[in-house]
């Protein structure tokens, strides 16, 4: 018998529309042992499935509940959230909303949960220890919970589910809102789970890590389980009918190889970087100098100048070589710009920053002596977090003041306007769409930004419909924001800062969380607003949309700029890129792995390298 | 950033059972509405001084009583001691058309310190303890579980929604909204601010509730706590005292009445 056994579900919230249904018949059986990931695009069963696996459903959330899930031979419904906490532990998506928030050490936290299931304070005290050397974080367990970094506070929330011993691990989307390290930790920790006989349900749109740690996995669609299997016959297929799923590169070029004839196709695709790179050895061998030599006068912009990925080290030779990122001289233009009838700030922004540093109250020293210029284009900041990026962005519409240096928007410089001043002239998406949303429409909720900057009626109209537009909103315009998913919140809020038509766009972290089409309309927005002449600013962990859509990438470390160039350059120096913790687009560690001498960027650029044509 | 208003510390007053410090602050607060007189209320006010020096939690509880009570007692001056018609017998200080009344004066004083000393009491029980101590010595009074924890929870949530009023006002303000306009178009932003505010408030608390649920806290087992929350016999002395204290001024009070 199966561990979890889910048998023709179907939920209604009692928040939906009578006809719609958040599960439609769904059956899923899954073994003692198995590690089960689950993906598909926002608002497709995902949660709602993992609800039902915990209880919450029918217990906590009204709705319409139909057929059984039984959890080792129980069904749900004969048992209480907190007894079947016991079998399952649920990890939620924001690890600072389901710890307790009113406990002073880690070692409190951990042990809350256990206060009606141990008979002994000693017990209690060992499992709780027990749990946090399970999570590898022992360490930490004096640390007060509200301090701890986002990887450090999901693990603490998984050894607190832990610390109650259940069999099963279910983890709704845990690593939608951390940065690069803390997805890496959490997924290296989940694994060592399931080696050690834990059954894991991973919810997650970031299948690039996931997947190689699978045994099955099951994308969602509209209430039903679409696609279930191995995850490279699952992966393999959604490459193959182009459902929106976030498939990892190397499945991608697998399938590829397997579809210009390079590899037989009965082969298994690669799921790894290494598997791929293996495979891909081979074909470079056959495909010989021609297929690399090709490639590089083809439209794609060569690297200039980037022989030595050292050179990026000092900025100014990368901006130099910055040939897609025109960074000219702003004092010359910026005495002709001024503001036309409309109140609209003239088009084409610029951004000075001039050995800019920032120390905060407490005496954290954020930014130590950061200079650069920015004019049009996708400038992407990555870099770890603490690097300094957030710090810095909120310098550009003056929410901080420098310390030191001094900071100008369009030759103003920001200590000399409030920030609804410069509110004109920059628009800034914070990470977190819950900080700014807050009217009953879609609709209501974009025309707040250009109605601040005191347009005409005419104007606000003409400029919601296109932000509307732009972000794919237009279905549900009418809706409350807080009825979507994170994902479609994520892009109101976006929506509400573009349609500010300010000339210099600000944008941090647009594509976390973000399901498939998410990811390709904010890469859509982005590409707009740089075709319209704007400049475009992106705190980006996504190395992937960096790579794509980035015409120069800035890395900040320690509150520095560490590196500075055309992505080529700078995403190719692996080594100096370590230092701000930052590793470089899967693809482009692809390239590096089968000795290609310049630095590959996309999927594309790597089949042109390799001349593996589809015909 | 230190997101809680508790104070670790070995002082006297972190290691009394934080129910003592409860019924004390309590009590006090209590007495000084009953004592008609402001002096009562200053004596315990400045014994409740001495009580944060000896803690060692003067930095935030000077900080927190600093930016309640100065608005709040000159307020309480312009309109007890200025404004007020019924305290207008005899001037205490004339400045101009202005004139400072005595009995205004005299009320002000009295309502000040008695807030001074609820306000000044309870900081002092919730800078120096422990929370889960607070909450665990609760429950061993027979206090319900869920009443203990959102106890506790709401004297930690403060700095939490203040963090996050920040990032709400930052967001807002690289929307436009322009927090040094005039007061009509601050007015008018509020809602901007406070909106999210509140229900970023709500779905933090239901998801709290359905972790909280999910980790057994509703399961009416026998618990076991962490920590041994230690009850002396004086301490018990004391909460008696001060219970005592508090019903022999009601009595003295409704005696007089009579």
């Amino acid at each position: 018998m199966a561990l979890i056994d889910v048998d023709d579900v179907s939920f209604r919230y009692s928040t939906q529309p009578g006809d719609e249904r958040a599960l439609r018949g769904v059956s899923y059986s899954i073994e003692e042992g198995e590690f089960v990931g689950i993906t598909g695009v926002s608002g497709a069963g995902k949660s709602t499935f993992c609800r039902t696996l915990a209880g919450q459903i029918p217990h906590f959330y009204q709705g319409e509940f139909d057929g059984t899930v039984r959890i080792d031979g129980v069904d749900t419904r004969a048992r209480s959230i907190g007894d079947l906490a016991t079998d399952v532990g649920f990890v939620f998506e924001n690890p600072y909303n389901q710890l307790t928030g009113a406990t002073s050490t880690v070692l409190e936290e951990v042990a809350f949960g256990l206060e009606t299931l141990v008979d002994s304070r000693e017990e209690m005290k060992r499992r709780a220890r027990d749990a946090l050397a399970t999570i590898g974080v022992e360490g930490l367990a004096d640390r007060d919970p509200m301090q701890l970094s986002g990887g450090q506070s999901q693990r603490v929330a998984i050894a607190s589910v832990v610390a109650m011993r259940p069999r099963i691990l279910v983890l709704q989307q845990p690593t939608a809102q951390l940065d690069p390290e803390g997805t890496e930790e959490v997924m290296e920790v989940v694994a060592q789970m399931n080696r050690e006989g834990y059954t894991v349900v991973f919810v997650s749109q970031d299948l690039e890590r996931l997947a190689p740690h699978l045994d099955r996995l099951a994308v969602f669609d509209g209430g039903r389980i679409a696609l279930d299997g191995p995850p490279r016959d699952v992966l393999g297929t959604a490459e193959a009918d182009d459902l929106p799923v976030l498939v990892p590169p190397p499945v991608r070029i697998g399938y590829r190889l397997r579809e210009s004839g390079r590899i037989p196709a009965a082969e298994p695709l690669p799921l790894t970087l290494e598997e791929c790179a293996e495979e891909l050895s081979g074909v470079v061998e056959t495909a010989s100098d021609r297929g690399v030599a090709s490639a590089v006068d083809d439209d794609v912009p060569p690297s200039p100048g980037a022989t030595s990925p050292n050179d990026a080290a000092s900025p100014q030779s990368a901006v130099d070589s910055a040939s897609t990122a025109p960074v000219t001289d702003s004092a010359a233009d910026s005495a002709c710009r001024s503001d036309d009838a409309n109140g609209r700030v003239e088009a084409r922004g610029e951004v000075v920053l001039d050995d800019l540093h920032h120390t905060y109250e407490g005496g954290v020293h954020a930014l130590r002596g950061v200079s650069f210029s920015l004019d049009d284009g996708c400038v992407c900041l990555v870099g770890q977090n603490g690097a300094g990026k957030s710090t810095l962005v909120k310098h550009l519409n003056g929410l901080l003041k420098p310390t030191e240096g001094r900071v100008a928007i369009q030759g103003v410089d920001t200590t000399e306007q409030r920030v609804a001043q410069l509110s004109r002239r920059v628009g800034l998406s914070f990470q977190n769409p819950d900080d700014q949303l807050f009217h009953s429409t879609v609709e209501e909720e974009v025309r707040y930004g250009p109605r601040n900057m005191g347009y005409s009626e005419d104007v606000i109209d003409e400029l919601t419909e296109r932000a509307i537009e732009r972000a794919g909103l237009t279905d549900v315009r009418e809706k409350n924001p807080y009825d979507l998913g994170d994902p479609w919140r994520k892009r109101v809020a976006v929506a509400s800062v573009v349609a500010m038509d300010t000339p210099i766009v600000v944008l941090d972290e647009p594509t976390g969380g973000q399901d498939a089409p998410g990811h390709d309309l904010l890469g859509d927005i982005v590409e707009a607003l740089v075709k319209d002449g704007k400049l475009v600013v992106v705190i980006a962990h996504d190395m992937d949309f960096v790579a794509e859509h980035a015409d120069r990438v800035i890395a900040l470390a320690r509150g520095t700029v560490l590196l500075d160039g055309d992505p080529a350059t700078v995403l190719s120096d692996r080594e100096t890129l370590s230092e701000a913790d930052v590793r470089p687009p899967q693809v482009t560690r692809i390239g590096t792995a089968i000795g290609l001498a310049e630095p590959v960027l996309s999927l594309d650029e790597l089949y042109r390298r390799l001349d593996v044509q589809t015909h | 950033m230190n997101t809680s208003i508790y104070k670790p510390g070995e002082s006297v007053v972190h290691r009394l059972n934080p129910v003592t410090k409860l019924v004390v602050a309590a009590a006090v607060s209590i007495l000084v509405f009953l004592v008609p007189n402001y002096r009562f209320a200053l004596a315990i006010s400045l014994a409740l001084f001495v009580g944060v020096a000896v803690a060692g939690v003067s930095g935030i509880v000077l900080r927190l009583v600093g930016l309640a009570m100065v608005p709040f007692g000159a307020l309480l001056l312009v309109i007890q001691g200025i404004l007020n018609p019924a305290n207008h017998d005899a001037p205490f200080f004339v400045v101009g058309p202005v004139t400072l009344w005595e009995a205004g004066v005299a009320e002000t004083l009295l309502i000040f310190f008695r807030v001074l000393v609820l306000v000044l009491s309870f900081l002092l029980m919730a800078t120096t303890s422990q929370p889960q101590k607070l909450r665990i010595a609760l429950m061993e009074k027979g206090v319900p579980p869920q009443l203990a924890y959102v106890f506790i929870a709401s004297l930690q949530i403060i700095p939490q929604i203040q963090a996050r009023a920040e990032a709400i006002a930052d967001a807002q303000q690289a929307r436009g909204l322009d927090r040094e306009a005039d007061i009509r178009t601050r007015s008018k932003s509020l809602v901007a601010l406070l909106a999210p505010l509140l229900i970023g408030t709500l779905i933090v608390a239901n998801t709290r509730a359905l972790a909280l649920n999910a980790r057994g806290f509703n399961r009416r087992t026998p618990r076991v706590f962490l920590y041994e929350v230690a009850d002396p016999a004086g301490e018990r002395a004391l909460r008696w005292a001060s219970v005592l204290a508090v019903i022999g001024a009601g009595a003295w009070r409704v005696f007089r009445w009579l």
